[in-house]
């Protein structure tokens, strides 16, 4: 029977089957901020093959420099997936070997760190890999092979069902929604909803000590007070929560193009624009955060 | 008429405040040496009943700083939700300032190198911070002796480093579509 490790972190996966809902912004903001202001140690791992977590905290000289060039020192999550594949053929699976190569400090605070385990464009090809059956848990093997390094994991996943979004699951303690109060977006709710209990069970073996998958609540974000839209869409987002009985959580992201601004810096938006209220609305969403997970 | 009275009364109490925040106490304890000696009666008592309150708001204790445009409101938690909250340390204004200050000496990606980050306490921070000879100070120790530093400057001399590092920080941190685009299409390095 497989066996758990006791120090495994706390793994939260981030989804939504809805793209450009903010679900990047969420999982990067977050991951630096739970490292920033309550000083975690925090692994984000970018599980989307778009790279759009890496690319929020990597510029493009520091990834070519780190990751493709002929000095590069860093590998990434395909890479892992490269490793799984060779440790998985031995018959009791071999531990990663230097684990370090794949993480990439981020943030270092006083005892806090964020680190990343970014990602490529090729991961997606991995779909289309034919021959050996398909497994679900590098992800979860990574984690397990840095698990003394972390309190927290944050999974950034793709917004579709795919490999990369079951490898997210498997690896996972707890789901958290970013959910967009606009009509289109709200939709990818009962379709998350779906997937997660009856196509993800169906199809899924799920480790036994990682436990039942837990939903640690809807986000609303890109919120935009001023349309009559949101209220709407709001109140439409929680009688669904409440049907499914999943939590809404109390903080949320407004709208504002300073995010785009920020990740355009390789920033937080609570580093680029530390005065802003949405600096605020971050470290208050990190503080609620970090209590709903521990509860 | 009424008005125009408590206009010039109001600004008569302000003029007080402002003669409070210009002058020693002493100034104002010899005043009333001087009243208690050459004056009498109920005019003695009011002017020195008016000094005493005066005194009282120079002891006062110093207000804080300026808040931020942006107020920190309370966290809207759901009652289920238990936060522990620490109380802040020091001025919760100053807080965000020395944790970004901080976040920017560690950043390796903006000095490199252990003589980088020498090179920038010496140059901002002078002689206020010891460093062990034989370069005997860990990274972590040189940025933890930079930021006493800073918490120890004037509130002036605070705001000069901290815009100066910043604006050194933030100016070459923009990322472009174009060799993002040249990574993603596998394409050689525009430069």
């Amino acid at each position: 029977m497989e066996q758990g490790i006791a120090n495994y972190p706390q793994a939260v996966t981030v989804v939504n089957l809805k793209g450009g809902v903010g679900k990047t912004t969420l999982c990067v903001n977050l991951a630096y901020g739970l490292a920033f202001f309550l000083e975690k140690k925090v692994l984000i791992i970018d599980l989307d093959p778009q790279a759009n977590a890496t690319q929020y905290l990597l510029s493009q000289q520091a990834y070519k420099k780190l990751y493709l060039s002929d000095q590069a020192s860093k590998k990434t999550i395909m890479e892992v997936y490269d490793e799984f594949n060779i440790a998985d053929r031995a018959d009791e699976r071999l531990r990663l070997a230097e684990p370090e190569k794949f993480l990439q400090r981020i943030y270092k605070g006083e005892s806090g760190y964020l680190d990343l385990l970014a990602s490529k464009l090729e991961l997606g090809l991995r779909a289309f890999e034919v021959g050996a059956l398909p497994k679900y848990d590098q992800v979860r093997w990574f984690i397990e092979n840095v698990a003394s390094f972390y309190e927290m994991v944050l999974i950034d996943c793709p917004p579709t069902v795919s490999s990369m979004l079951i490898a997210g699951l498997e690896a996972a303690q707890s789901i958290l929604v970013p959910i967009k109060p606009d009509f289109l977006s709200t939709i990818g709710l009962p379709l998350l909803h779906r997937t997660i209990t009856r196509t993800y069970p169906k199809y899924i073996k799920r480790a036994k000590w990682l436990g039942e998958l837990r939903m640690l609540g809807l986000v609303y974000t890109m919120v935009d007070h001023r349309l009559r839209m949101t209220q709407h869409s709001m109140k439409e987002v929680e009688e669904e929560a409440k049907k499914f009985r999943y939590p809404v959580f109390n903080n949320m992201i407004s709208y504002s193009t300073k995010f785009t601004w920020s990740s355009q810096m390789t920033l937080p938006i609570f580093r680029s624009e530390p005065s802003s209220r949405y600096a605020r609305e971050i470290e208050n969403l990190v503080v609620e955060f970090s209590a709903r997970v521990e509860e | 008429m009424e008005k125009l009275k408590v206009d010039e009364v109001y600004r008569l109490l302000s003029n007080i405040l402002k003669i409070v925040a210009d002058y020693d106490e002493e100034v104002f304890e010899a005043t009333a040496r001087h009243i208690e000696s050459s004056l009498k009666g109920i005019d003695r008592d009011a002017l020195l009943n008016v000094l005493s309150q005066l005194i009282r708001l120079k002891r006062r204790p110093i207000p804080a700083q300026a808040y931020e445009p942006e107020v920190v409101h309370k966290r809207d938690v759901a009652p289920s939700v238990t936060l522990t909250e620490e109380p802040p340390k020091g001025n919760r204004i100053k807080e965000p300032i020395v944790r970004e200050l901080r976040a920017i000496l560690e950043d390796s990606s903006f000095l490199e190198s252990k003589q980088d980050l020498l090179q920038i306490i010496r140059t901002y921070f002078g002689g206020n911070v010891s460093i062990r000879p034989d370069n005997r100070d860990s990274r972590q120790d040189l940025a933890n002796k930079a930021v006493n530093a800073f918490c120890r400057l004037t509130q002036a001399e605070q705001h000069n480093v901290y815009s100066s590092l910043r604006r050194a920080y933030l100016k070459g941190r923009k990322s472009g579509l174009g060799e993002w685009a040249d990574i993603i299409a596998n394409r050689k390095s525009r430069e």
